[in-house]
């Protein structure tokens, strides 16, 4: 269970998300970039109670940042887009 | 826009007014698009924050300032529709404010005081005794030297003079009630014109006779006000001790110098320094300045029948919120008197609860007052004019050394004290109006007082 609560780092609430989920209920999360999709469909299943019917992920690069003279890099990160069965909601999105 | 008028009282009135769901959504929606651009959300861009979001992050309530414009709007509608005349600031009931919602009818209330329709008696060709007035040789006379008196300058008394009315003492006093000193009861060279009767009763008439270098003592009776801190404004020797009312007091008096005040000739020179061509001319101007004092003595002292009439005759009640008002102008000005001269309110001894209760009569009286004229002015058609207006602040802004252009800022940032002020205005020409029509009886002599009289001047108002 800990686990499964370690996987979803946070939801992602931006303005594509929140068009995703008015168009097609599909819910967004910044998820750990070790988790497979599996892992994803289980935790999100088991920690909000909704039925997940697929799963997309996609690894999003950390961005090029620089201090002056020193250059430096953001964290990698992977995002996944959960497409959930008609009428699951998750409370978390329906408010920030 | 729905209102339901609840009668409280004849005079209070109490609005229950709904604002219609479409306005209340239609203003909140408007307010959330403003909203939008200005605040900035990780994830969207400026103005792309859905509302859904922007709701619960900030809630409607957080608008209280669009709500009360909108129940500012829509009180003034209701007046509007029902006809009502609010006589002062109304009550709104805020309470409402934390239960809006979006998706509702928005429903609040207010309670007002409403002024009754007052059914005026005659106010037209009242009549009263007027006094005529002109002034004498002998009281133009006496105005001279005074005026001479005024303009002249101090010699000093041979040493041997004895003291005598209309000299200038200096003096040092010490005064003490038995043994005790009086607080504030002593003084170093203390100057006193005798016979002007600043100091206690019967101080100065003691001093006469006394030559300068002499130390006597001189006892009087303290009067009754002494111990009324608010009266020992006008008191140049100010104490506190003694509870009887008549106390004895004695001063330990050193008389260290007697003047005397010598005129000035009355010439040519002096009326010229007064922008009069020659001492004709000086009479003259003199003549006419009395005239019109006592001429505008006169008017107050109608007016002041005129309003005392009026108020007798019309039986009414006035509102409280009204009353209330009067009575805070009249406490507020009692404080700024007491600061004017010198004083700490607080150490005046001026008490703002036993003044409430004591002049709650005068305050209804005047509010009555007020509010006839009020209503014969409407009847009249006098209003205020920007021209009024203008003079008001030219008026106040000479009084208070101020810009004009401060004043009248000052003015329309406050509406309770221009409402006043406007207020004041319109009934000062009601009255104006009232006396103009008035008929007088021209006599020589009221039968209470006996002043200057004499033939006739005629002039109306």
């Amino acid at each position: 269970m800990d686990e499964l609560y370690r996987i979803l780092e946070k939801p992602l609430v931006t303005e594509k998300s929140t068009l995703l989920l008015q168009e097609g209920n599909r819910v967004t999360f910044r998820v750990r970039p070790t988790a497979n999709k599996i892992q994803i469909k289980q935790a999100v299943e088991k920690v909000f109670n909704v039925t997940v019917l697929s799963v997309n992920t996609l690894n999003v690069k950390g961005k090029h940042r620089r201090f002056g003279k020193h250059v430096g890099k953001s964290q990698d990160w992977k995002k996944a887009v959960l497409l959930l069965k008609e009428g699951d909601k998750i409370e978390l999105f329906e408010g920030v | 826009m729905q209102v339901e008028v609840e009668e409280l009282n004849p005079q209070k009135k109490k609005l229950h007014i709904t604002i219609p769901e479409e306005v209340v959504s239609q203003k909140v929606n408007d307010a959330y698009k403003i909203l939008n651009r200005q605040i900035s959300m990780p994830g969207f861009r400026p103005g792309k924050i859905p509302q859904h979001i922007l709701e619960q992050q900030v809630p409607i309530q957080s608008f209280s300032n669009l709500f009360q414009d909108l129940m500012q709007d829509y009180y003034e509608q209701a007046l509007r529709e029902t006809g009502l005349e609010p006589v002062s600031q109304p009550e709104i009931d805020h309470s409402q404010l934390t239960d809006v919602r979006k998706n509702a009818p928005f429903k609040f209330s207010v309670v007002l005081d409403v002024r009754k329709r007052i059914e005026l008696k005659n106010y037209k060709g009242l009549k009263f005794k007027k006094k005529e007035i002109v002034i004498t040789d002998e009281q133009l006379e006496r105005a001279l030297e005074r005026f001479t008196m005024m303009h002249g300058h101090t010699e000093p008394w041979e040493d041997d003079h004895p003291a005598e009315m209309g000299d200038i003492a200096v003096l040092d006093f010490d005064g003490f009630q038995g043994d005790e000193p009086l607080e504030n009861g002593s003084s170093r060279d203390y100057e006193v014109r005798l016979g002007e009767n600043k100091m206690i009763p019967g101080f100065e008439e003691q001093l006469v006779g006394h030559k300068v270098g002499e130390e006597f003592e001189a006892r009087v009776v303290l009067p009754q006000q002494w111990n009324q801190k608010l009266r020992r404004v006008s008191m140049p020797v100010p104490g506190k001790e003694g509870e009887a009312p008549d106390d004895l007091a004695t001063f330990k008096v050193r008389l260290k110098d007697l003047q005397k005040r010598v005129p000035v000739p009355l010439d040519d020179y002096l009326a010229k320094k007064e922008g009069c061509g020659s001492v004709d001319d000086l009479r003259r101007k003199l003549k006419a300045d009395m005239q019109n004092f006592a001429l505008q003595q006169e008017e107050l002292r109608i007016k002041e029948e005129i309003f005392n009439q009026l108020v007798k005759e019309h039986d009414l009640e006035p509102p409280e919120s009204l009353v209330d008002r009067e009575l805070k102008f009249m406490i507020e000005g009692m404080k700024f008197q007491i600061e004017e001269s010198g004083m700490k309110v607080e150490d005046s001894g001026f008490d703002e609860e036993r003044a409430r209760e004591e002049w709650k009569n005068r305050a209804i009286f005047n509010t009555r007052g007020y509010s006839i004229l009020e209503a014969i002015a409407q009847k009249e058609g006098i209003h205020v004019t920007q021209q009024d207006m203008e003079e008001e602040y030219r008026r106040l802004a000479e009084q208070t050394g101020q810009k004009i252009e401060v004043v009248r800022n000052r003015m329309l940032a406050y509406p309770e004290t221009m409402q006043q002020t406007t207020g004041k205005i319109l009934g000062q020409k009601a009255m104006n109006y009232i006396y103009s029509n008035c008929e007088f009886e021209y006599v020589q002599n009221l039968p209470e007082k006996e002043e200057e009289s004499g033939e006739g001047n005629k002039r109306s108002a």
